[in-house]
């Protein structure tokens, strides 16, 4: 509900979204089929969306309304999870359904789509709101934005936002570029850059605990944590996204955005109020406070990683390298981990280790929160076990098995004093029930509605691509010697040595 | 009366899952104990029991919590009886069982109000207790009893009550933060209206709302038409006219919205077969998925909300004296 409704009922409507139609460019990709659809079906299913609303697909390939409509129930059926489809709701939101065939490059493409939008707003009532949705390549964002602009479909009786997918550039200097290309169709608060990790429940969950409990904030700071690292793991190699991948490589999949604003959220200050931008004001902040490598700190503090074969779950898996798309002499880095620093008052000298990779022993993407061991070792002595090798962790599971764990010692049951770690455990689905929402439902509502609280602004794409822009550059200026690590296993060796260099280990999830 | 042990339950409950951890050994996978809150359930003892069970299996799901139900028998009886048992699930692709604890009490209506002191020590300690008294008569004779047991809410149910007034009055008086599910069963209908007036125009509007109309269906003036009608009073926040007009069909079957004069503001929200739809200046929209809520959704949504809901006491106490008007 927007301003001025004295209807208004926070704690039981959900926050539905106005009406407005959504062009989704790429209306026949994978993000569309997997992500987009099913998760827009579940906002019906939920009645978030307005009954106002509509879609209008877009690629080159020739479909009509009701073929698009028949693809589009073959996506969702398949990806929801196990969940039935509800042939009610489908057939109503399949009404809102439409689709227009053409390149994105051909300007009168953006003509029949005025058309569309015109139609569709005096029959759905949408009051000209529109969201444009770039499924596409990232190649055709500045495209797509600049012809939007041109067309005049910018603007319109409503409001009128885009939204784009990550990677937001290659680099900082590309970055910049393709934040100026799209600024100059939209306004920077009309523009939405998804990373999807912030939609996920754990991530937003950090704040939650963070800030609404008066337990853990006293201690969030270098007098009580002694490093953080942050996981994301993956079982899988590159699943025929071989020739993709070669161009992105984990440094730059994964950690200069995901995990970065995972960071970002474990670091940033707490805020005064509740508001997009005093929220994406501190995220901001703490990535402008990571500590900018000089070319000589590469080497000890950041290691990449490529797999070879290997066997996983006693199967052989190939190596990067023999997997479809990728050449056979490819520098592409399947891992990366790096130790980052933040220059503020809160951080410093704390390090923060970061890691991603491809075809390591399970998928799992956790950050972990090590506590300074008890200032006086008082049961050591009489124990044997359960000293400083088992320091207080503070674990936020945010996939696959979203949760929180709090690890302490605790007094083995008997006369001798004699110690073992356990854990306190929350776990999402026991608590709160199977029906989470999807990352992607809640970025998109909020996009509908105007919240970019979640997505991430221009000066913070730019902050996190500076942080790895010197790792980037060292990288690409040495022939790596790749393969380092076999498929299977938890990546190359030099990663432990990293943080055996700050003493150190991985907590392998 | 035989003296129930609290201590004794909580004993038989350790047992219960130490059984339950055996045998999920045995078979090669785990329990987890879940239990976010207390919700003590009074039915009278003719309620049907697995109506109950299966409504709180569903709630359990997404609000795990130790229910404590206690059936409440109009004549007296030898025994204040109990029994323990846990309500277990599994979540798609996973192994381990989540359970939730259950402890069921048999009680003489008049043994209830010695009840209080017993039922507070078996709640989960450090958790929310939420009340639910499914049944109006037992919520109006025990009313006293409710005050006694902590408890950081309390739902009743008007919709079945013979004197909804009554219900809502004793509601605005209680200790624990009110809670009705007559009113959770017109969420769907508010919900509706509030996204009619999101459309400019009827925002725009909405100052100048003279009168609205209720219409409601059954014998009487049910509880939900005085809650659609101190919600919309409420809102606005100034004392529209609201009038109740009794048709054939549900309890409530459309709210209409109109300015002082005749050619200014109108609005109809109207039940049409499973539909509800808005009418605004002759444009027509219709809406989906209005179709009966069980007792296992309501409860879950009050559930969510386990302190004091705002927008609900101030519709409570305009409801009390709508309902009020109404009687005399």
């Amino acid at each position: 509900m927007g301003l001025g409704n004295p209807f208004e009922d926070p704690l039981r409507f959900e926050r539905g979204a106005p009406p407005c139609s959504m062009v989704i460019f790429g209306a026949n990709g994978d993000l569309t089929r997997r992500k987009l659809v099913p998760a827009l079906y579940r906002l019906a299913h939920e009645r978030l969306l307005a009954p106002g609303f509509a879609i209008i697909g877009n690629s080159r390939t020739a479909l009509s309304d009701d073929a698009f409509r028949a693809k589009m129930r073959e996506s969702v059926a398949e990806f929801l999870e196990g969940e039935a489809l509800d042939e009610g709701v489908w057939a109503s939101l399949a009404r809102s359904l439409f689709y227009v065939a053409g390149d994105v490059q051909d300007s009168a493409l953006y003509a029949r789509l005025r058309e569309k939008l015109e139609q569709i707003e005096g029959q759905f009532q949408t009051g000209g709101n529109a969201v444009f949705y770039l499924a596409t390549h990232p190649t055709q964002y500045a495209i797509i934005a600049g012809r939007v602009g041109d067309c005049g479909l910018a603007h319109g009786a409503g409001w009128r936002r885009l939204v784009i997918e990550k990677p937001f550039g290659r680099d900082l200097l590309s970055a910049r570029e393709l934040n100026g290309q799209l600024q100059r169709a939209f306004a920077e608060s009309s523009i939405y850059r998804i990373d999807h990790y912030l939609g996920k429940e754990t991530v937003r969950n950090i704040l939650a605990l963070r800030f609404a409990n008066g337990i853990f904030e006293p201690l969030w700071n270098r007098r009580y944590i002694n490093h953080v690292q942050i996981t994301a793991a993956e079982s899988i190699g590159v699943e025929g996204r071989g020739a993709y991948y070669q161009e992105a490589g984990a440094l730059r999949d994964m950690i200069q955005s995901h995990l970065l604003q995972v960071l970002a959220t474990i670091c940033m200050e707490p805020v005064a109020v509740w508001e997009a931008d005093a929220v994406r004001d501190e995220r901001a902040k703490l990535l402008r406070s990571i500590r900018i490598m000089k070319p000589e700190d590469v080497a000890r503090n950041a290691v990449a990683g490529q797999y070879g074969p290997g066997r996983i779950g006693g199967e052989a898996a190939p190596g990067f390298r023999q997997e479809p798309g990728a050449a056979p002499d490819a520098q592409t880095d399947t891992y990366a981990a790096a130790a980052f620093f933040i220059d503020n008052w809160r951080w410093a000298g704390v390090p923060f280790y970061l890691r991603s990779g491809k075809r390591l022993p399970r998928r799992a993407t956790d950050a972990v929160v090590q506590f300074n061991a008890a200032p006086h070792a008082l049961f050591s002595s009489l124990s044997g076990d359960g000293g400083p090798a088992s320091p207080n962790l503070l674990t936020v599971r945010i996939q696959p098995d979203q949760g929180i764990s709090l690890r302490f010692l605790s007094k083995l049951p008997g006369d001798a004093m004699r110690l073992r770690p356990v854990s306190m455990d929350f776990n999402y689905g026991a608590s709160f029930g199977p029906r989470q929402s999807w990352d992607y439902e809640t970025l998109l509502l909020d996009a509908m509605r105007g919240d970019s609280t979640l997505y991430i602004r221009q000066d913070a794409v730019e902050a996190s691509w500076a942080a790895v822009q010197p790792i980037l550059e060292v990288w690409s200026d040495q022939r790596l010697d790749f393969p380092n690590y076999p498929a299977g296993s938890w990546g190359p060796k030099a990663a432990d040595e990293m943080l055996a260099r700050y003493g150190h280990v991985w907590r392998n999830p | 009366m035989a003296a129930l042990d609290p201590g004794k339950v909580v004993a038989e409950l350790n047992e219960l899952w130490a059984s339950l951890e055996k045998t999920a050994g045995e078979n090669a996978h785990g329990v987890v104990r879940a239990c976010a809150l207390t919700l003590m359930v009074f039915a009278e003892e003719s309620d049907d029991p697995a109506a109950i069970g299966q409504t709180l299996a569903l709630a359990m799901r997404e609000h795990p919590h130790r229910a404590i139900v206690v059936r409440v028998r109009p004549q007296d009886g030898p025994h204040l009886e109990h029994r323990v048992l846990a309500q277990c699930w599994k979540r798609p692709g996973q192994r381990d069982q989540i359970c939730c604890e259950q402890i069921e009490i048999t009680a003489a209506a008049a043994s209830l109000p010695d009840l209080g002191s017993t039922l507070v020590a078996m709640r989960a300690p450090d958790l929310p207790v939420v009340v639910w008294v499914r049944s109006p008569a037992v919520f109006c004779s025990q009313f006293a009893l409710f005050n006694t047991l902590d408890a950081d809410k309390l739902i009743a149910d008007s919709d079945a009550a013979t004197d909804p007034g009554t219900v809502l009055s004793h509601l605005v008086e209680i200790a624990p933060a009110p809670g009705d599910l007559a009113w959770t069963r017109i969420t769907r209908w508010r919900e509706i209206t509030a996204q009619a007036f999101e459309h400019p125009p009827a925002r725009d509007a909405a100052s100048q709302i003279a009168e609205v109309r209720v219409f409601c269906g059954g014998e009487r003036i049910p509880s939900a038409a005085f809650y659609l009608g101190g919600w919309v009073r409420a809102a606005l926040d100034r004392e529209v006219a609201i009038r109740f007009e009794r048709v054939a069909g549900e309890p409530i079957e459309g709210i209409e919205f109109a300015g002082a004069a005749p050619d200014s503001f109108r609005l109809s929200v109207r039940r049409e077969g499973r539909d509800i739809t808005v009418t605004e200046a002759g444009g027509v929209r219709k809406c989906i998925g209005c179709a009966g809520r069980s007792d296992a959704s309501l409860l879950i949504e009050e559930l969510g909300i386990p302190g004091r809901d705002p927008v609900y006491d101030k519709a409570l106490r305009i409801a009390a004296q709508l309902a009020g008007h109404e009687r005399r």
